[in-house]
Parts: C-alpha cells; sequence; structure tokens
C-alpha cells in the first residue's frame, strides 16, 4: 500500500508541475492588469459592479497586447495578497485593480514596494499619499463629507445624528463628520458591519430627536435602516454616502427608503456607454463601473506612452499622475498630487421607490 | 424615559427571534449532547427555499413556506443520516462531531452562496404594506408579532410532545441515556433521526421568519446559531423552557444593556454574558 501511496504522490507532484509551468509560458508574452476584486462574499455584488466596467474596457482592447486577469479577493486581505504576490514576480504584470478598503491598504505597501500601479476604489483616508504608485479611483471621504455637509445646510437642519458601521470607512467617516459639522450632533451609534438588526440604535437616535441622521455604511446596511427607521416612525431625514449607491440599496429596504437622500459620485456616463451597458446589463451603470472602465483605458494609455521606456514602472506611475483632463466616461480624469481622483458627487433622492438625480 | 416601551418591545422581538432559534437547537442537544454547527446553516436553507418558490418562482406564500420548512427537515435529516449518524455508529468524540457539523455548516453555507450569490435579499415584496402595531407606545410589525406568537407556539407545542406523547417519552430517554434506551427496545436512530427533522424544521422556520423580518444572506446562520446558543446556555442547555428563558433574557439584556453606551456593544454584551454565567453557573437559570 506503502509504495502505491508513493506513486500516486509522485504522480500528483509531476502533474502539478507540469500544469504550473504550462500556466507560465500562455501567460509570458501578455501584458496583464491583474485585478483583485470581491467576487464573492458580502461584497460581491460591488465586484461584479467593477468586473462589468474592465469587462467593457478590455472588449475595446483587441490588438493593445495587454489583457485582464480576474482573482477574487474575497475582500480578505490575506487572499488577496497571495494572489498579489502570484502575479507580482513576472514581469509582464503592469497594474493591478482592487476594491474596498480592507484590501486596498494591504496592497498598498506591496505595490509600492514592487513598484507596481495600483488603482483602487477605496474610502479609508489613510490610502492617500504623496506621487506614489497608488492612485484612488472614487472621490475621497473629504470631497463626500463636504458635499453631504452642504446638503445638511442645504435642506436647513440644525441637528444630526451619525449611525455609522464599525468599520474604516463608516469611523473614517464619523470622525471626519464630527470634525468638520458646525452644527450639532445629538447622537452617534455603531453597529458591525454585517449587523441586520439596528432597531436598538435606532430607538435611541430616535429618542435625540434629530433633524437629520447620516447613515455612514454600505447599501445593505443603508437599507435595513431605512427600513426599520420607517418601522420605528422616524421622521427625521435619512442621507447615506457613497458606499449606498448601489442597485441593491432599494431591494434591501423593500419599499422603506422614500425619501432617502444619496450623496455619490456622479454615475453619468455618456450616451453610448449607457446604451452599451444598459443592453448588457439591463440597468443603469453604478459608478463603480465607470471609474474601473476609465482606469482600464488609463493604464492602456499609460503602456502606450511608456511601451519603451527604460524604467517602464516609473513611467507608468508618473504618466498616469500627470493626466490632464482625460476622456472619462462621466466626466475628464483628473488627479491631485496623492493619487485621488477629483470626483464629482451629485444629490439623488428615492421618490416612488426609485432613485432620482435632484 | 420615552424610549422606554419601544426597548421593551425592542427586546421582546430579539428574544422572540432567539427562541426560534434555541428551541431546535435545545431540542437536538437535549438528546444528542453534542453542538451541531450544521444547524446554523438550516437557517438559511429554510430562507432561500421559500426565497427561490416565492420570490423566484411566485409559488403562494401558504405553500412556500411549509415547503421551506420541510426541505429544511428534510436537509436536517439527511445531514444526521449522512453525517453524524455514522460518526456516532463508530464512538466518536463530541469533538469530531463537532467538527463534522461545522464541515456541514460550511458546506451548506457554500452551496447555497453558490446557487443563490451571497447578494442580501428580503422576502418580503414590499415592506411599505407591512401592517405596524403600537403597544403601549412601542411599535412592533406583523412580521415580529407572527414571529413572537410562532416561537410560544412552538415552544408550547414541543412542550407537550416532550410530555405526552409517546415519542416524546422516548425522545427524553434518548436524552438521559441512549444506551439504556436501546436496552428497553426503544429505536434511537428512528428518534433521534426525527428530533434532527424537527430541529431542523424550526431552524428553516427561524430563518423564514428572519428573512421576512430583515432579509437573508448565504451566511445568515452563524450569527443566528451563536445568539441560540447564548440563550440555551443562559437558560438550560437541553430546557425548552429554559431556552425561551435564555432567549427573552438574551434579548432584554442586549437591547438595555446599550441604552447609554452605543450601540456596537451589543454583541461584545451579550458574549460577556454568556461567559459569566460559563463561570458562575454553567448549568443555567432551568436546570434540565
Amino acid at each position: 500500500m506503502n509504495k502505491k501511496v508513493v506513486w500516486i504522490a509522485i504522480g500528483f507532484i509531476i502533474i502539478v508541475v507540469i500544469l504550473a509551468v504550462a500556466n507560465n509560458k500562455q501567460s509570458s508574452s501578455d501584458k496583464t492588469v491583474v485585478a483583485i476584486i470581491p467576487l464573492s462574499g458580502a461584497t460581491a455584488r460591488t465586484g461584479e459592479f467593477a468586473k462589468r466596467g474592465i469587462d467593457m474596457a478590455v472588449a475595446e482592447l483587441k490588438g493593445s497586447g495587454i489583457k485582464v486577469v480576474y482573482e477574487d479577493s474575497q475582500l480578505d486581505p490575506k487572499t488577496a495578497i497571495s494572489e498579489f504576490n502570484r502575479y507580482a514576480g513576472d514581469k509582464n504584470t503592469i497594474a493591478y485593480l482592487t476594491v474596498g478598503s480592507p484590501v486596498a491598504m494591504a496592497l498598498k505597501p506591496l505595490a509600492q514596494q514592487n513598484r507596481t500601479v495600483l488603482m483602487s476604489i477605496v474610502s479609508a483616508p489613510a490610502y492617500s499619499s504623496l506621487n506614489d504608485y497608488t492612485f484612488r479611483i472614487n472621490g475621497t471621504a473629504q470631497i463626500e463629507l463636504k458635499n453631504v455637509i452642504q446638503q445638511i445646510h442645504d435642506i436647513g437642519a440644525k441637528s444630526l445624528a451619525v449611525l455609522y458601521q464599525n468599520d474604516d470607512y463608516g469611523k473614517g467617516l464619523l470622525n471626519s463628520i464630527k470634525a468638520n459639522y458646525a452644527g450639532t450632533i445629538v447622537d452617534e451609534e455603531g453597529f458591525p458591519a454585517d449587523a441586520t438588526d439596528m432597531r436598538s440604535q435606532l430607538t435611541k437616535v430616535k429618542s435625540k430627536n434629530p433633524d437629520v441622521i447620516f447613515i455612514a455604511a454600505y447599501s445593505k446596511a443603508v437599507g435595513l435602516v431605512a427600513r426599520q427607521a420607517k418601522d420605528l416612525a422616524l421622521r427625521s431625514q435619512l442621507i447615506c454616502g457613497s458606499a449606498c449607491d448601489t442597485p441593491d440599496l432599494l431591494s434591501t429596504a423593500a419599499g422603506g427608503a422614500e425619501g432617502l437622500l444619496v450623496i455619490a459620485p456622479t454615475p453619468k456616463a455618456n450616451t453610448s456607454f449607457m446604451s452599451a451597458h444598459n443592453a448588457a446589463y439591463k440597468e443603469d451603470p453604478s459608478y463603480v463601473t465607470t471609474r474601473m472602465y476609465d482606469s482600464v483605458n488609463l493604464i492602456v494609455q499609460a503602456d502606450k506612452v511608456c511601451g519603451t521606456n527604460a524604467d517602464y514602472k516609473s513611467c507608468m506611475k508618473d504618466t498616469i499622475h500627470a493626466v490632464k483632463d482625460f476622456p472619462g466616461v462621466a466626466f475628464p480624469v483628473n488627479f491631485d498630487q496623492n493619487g485621488d481622483l477629483q470626483d464629482q458627487f451629485i444629490v439623488k433622492k428615492v421618490v416612488n421607490g426609485a432613485l432620482q438625480i435632484q | 424615559m420615552d424610549i422606554l416601551p419601544q426597548l421593551i418591545v425592542n427586546s421582546i422581538i430579539a428574544g422572540a427571534i432567539y427562541t426560534l432559534v434555541a428551541l431546535g437547537f435545545n431540542l437536538i442537544y437535549g438528546t444528542v449532547k453534542f453542538f451541531d454547527l450544521g444547524y446554523g446553516a438550516l437557517t438559511a436553507v429554510g430562507g432561500y427555499a421559500v426565497f427561490w418558490l416565492y420570490k423566484l418562482i411566485g409559488v403562494p406564500l401558504y405553500v412556500a413556506v411549509p415547503a421551506g420548512v420541510l426541505t429544511s427537515a428534510l436537509i436536517g435529516f439527511l445531514i444526521y443520516r449522512l453525517v453524524y449518524a455514522p460518526l456516532r455508529t463508530r464512538k466518536s468524540s463530541g469533538t469530531v462531531l463537532l467538527v463534522g457539523s461545522l464541515g456541514a455548516f460550511t458546506a451548506l453555507q457554500a452551496i447555497v452562496a453558490i446557487l443563490f450569490t451571497s447578494q442580501f435579499q428580503t422576502l418580503s415584496k414590499d415592506s411599505g404594506a407591512e401592517a405596524v402595531y403600537q403597544i403601549f407606545g412601542g411599535v412592533i410589525t406583523q412580521v415580529q408579532l407572527i414571529m413572537l406568537v410562532t416561537g410560544i407556539v412552538i415552544m408550547i407545542g414541543i412542550a407537550l410532545l416532550l410530555k405526552f406523547t409517546m415519542f416524546g417519552k422516548a425522545v427524553k430517554a434518548v436524552g438521559d441515556d441512549e444506551e439504556v434506551a436501546k436496552i428497553v427496545g426503544i429505536n434511537t436512530p428512528r428518534v433521534i433521526g426525527w428530533v434532527f427533522a424537527i430541529g431542523s424544521g424550526i431552524a428553516g422556520l427561524a430563518g423564514i421568519l428572519v428573512g421576512f423580518d430583515t432579509g437573508i444572506e448565504p451566511t445568515m446562520g452563524l450569527s443566528l446559531l451563536l445568539k441560540g446558543v447564548i440563550a440555551s446556555i443562559i437558560g438550560g442547555i437541553g430546557n425548552v423552557y429554559g431556552g425561551v428563558l435564555g432567549a427573552f433574557l438574551l434579548g432584554f439584556i442586549e437591547n438595555f444593556g446599550i441604552w447609554k453606551i452605543s450601540g456596537e456593544w451589543k454583541d461584545a454584551i451579550a458574549f460577556a454574558v454568556l461567559i459569566l454565567f460559563l463561570l458562575f453557573r454553567p448549568q443555567g437559570i432551568l436546570r434540565r
């Protein structure tokens, strides 16, 4: 029996080595952009939106000599690091794309060390750093908060309560709003990022009777908060930020989100992009889709400029930093010195069960 | 103090959810004496069965809900026959059974995620149409009221089953001493199979009601299971009434515990109470 086991093990090892070599050979001639995005788990929907934008850009890439490979981050830093390292040694890896603060923050030092461009949809304020290989392709929390506070002023609110999910995103927004909001914050209540019952927190907030409740959370939590707030007959105006701006906000709220205000990066895109997206996916694009689409095109453009440069990696970084009014599908793309996109925000409102731009 | 009525109602609602989970868990644990982690995933199975039948196919609710409960019951029974029964026949230790149940939990959860994706889903088609009631200044929705009544009905049903039926006596006998139960002629594998089916059906019903109240996702089982376990331990593991008492006590502790502090401490408070009971009153409030 022992001999049999040994021969089976040897055979298995030989097969694995052959497959690994073959796989390596297949990829050796293509420049690769690695998309490490959540394709499963709680944020799979956001990953799907990102993939749509990437797929649409890839469909137009024929002849560019660049391909995109997908790895499922599961929004888990350890998984993402393992996937990053798998491609880090390959000289054909020219850039990474990712979604989500936990993963982006984990990959940031690796991208810097590896001198490879990393473009991320990320909310963590600490992601921003001066003139390095990492780029934020969505609006910073500061820009988002400025728009949120402006909206609070515009509706004449005097008192504010904050409901936040207990993670980098939620706490980051909470701290920012506490630092920047000049009015009265009457209550702040946290909940775990995966919570589904926020009635206790809402009951406490209701007793303080704020004019506005800002919900610093992702769309699932915001939808549930809206629904439970309606059940509890809360009269405060509900406002949420960019992370709640996904199509499943309304399905989760199941009719409870009427009147909710969403401050989000503009999802507007040019007519041809909108038509192509709606034809393929039967719904309007999320801003995640448009930003990822632009990111792939930015990388392709930078590759055209840097293709024969002796220091290709540095050139890619500098070229993307230096873009001026790059023709994105929503608006001309520019980055600040920290590699943060100069995003544009809009206000949407849930009216008759649908999100309408105000 | 004007939030007091709503805090009480919130506590009762939470207690009702935990009651449903604790009832089935306690029934199973009281009989076979190991922590069946797979039980948690059956809440998702029930919820998704109704999601598929009611929301995707359009089957009427009065057919979809019983079908969802039966689906959970059947899958729970199959897990027992295919995983736990062989392990128990080999006299596997509690640790091995626990690991086996963890495998069942993970596998079921993964299958649900593959079939339905990980997206959060709601079972209700329009919460705006749901009736809401005022009780002494607190608000409770129709689904929450149904959850509360269902928990009480099931508790009474199980108590009557265990006390007044031959099957119930057999269940108690197996729970007391399986070997002696075999000797006196009780078909213990059959009794245990039924216990798993009934307990799993209750888990499925819990998942369905939670699905209507908040929503469903493949990973919903773990947090529900943990709360059910805490409720069972607080109330008295293996005791039907103890599980219910523990569930409502947990609901009150959680909601009143965060009255003056931030809501994110809720889970920490629940687990702190669990640790205190394990240290100072491991048998729970009511003995088995």
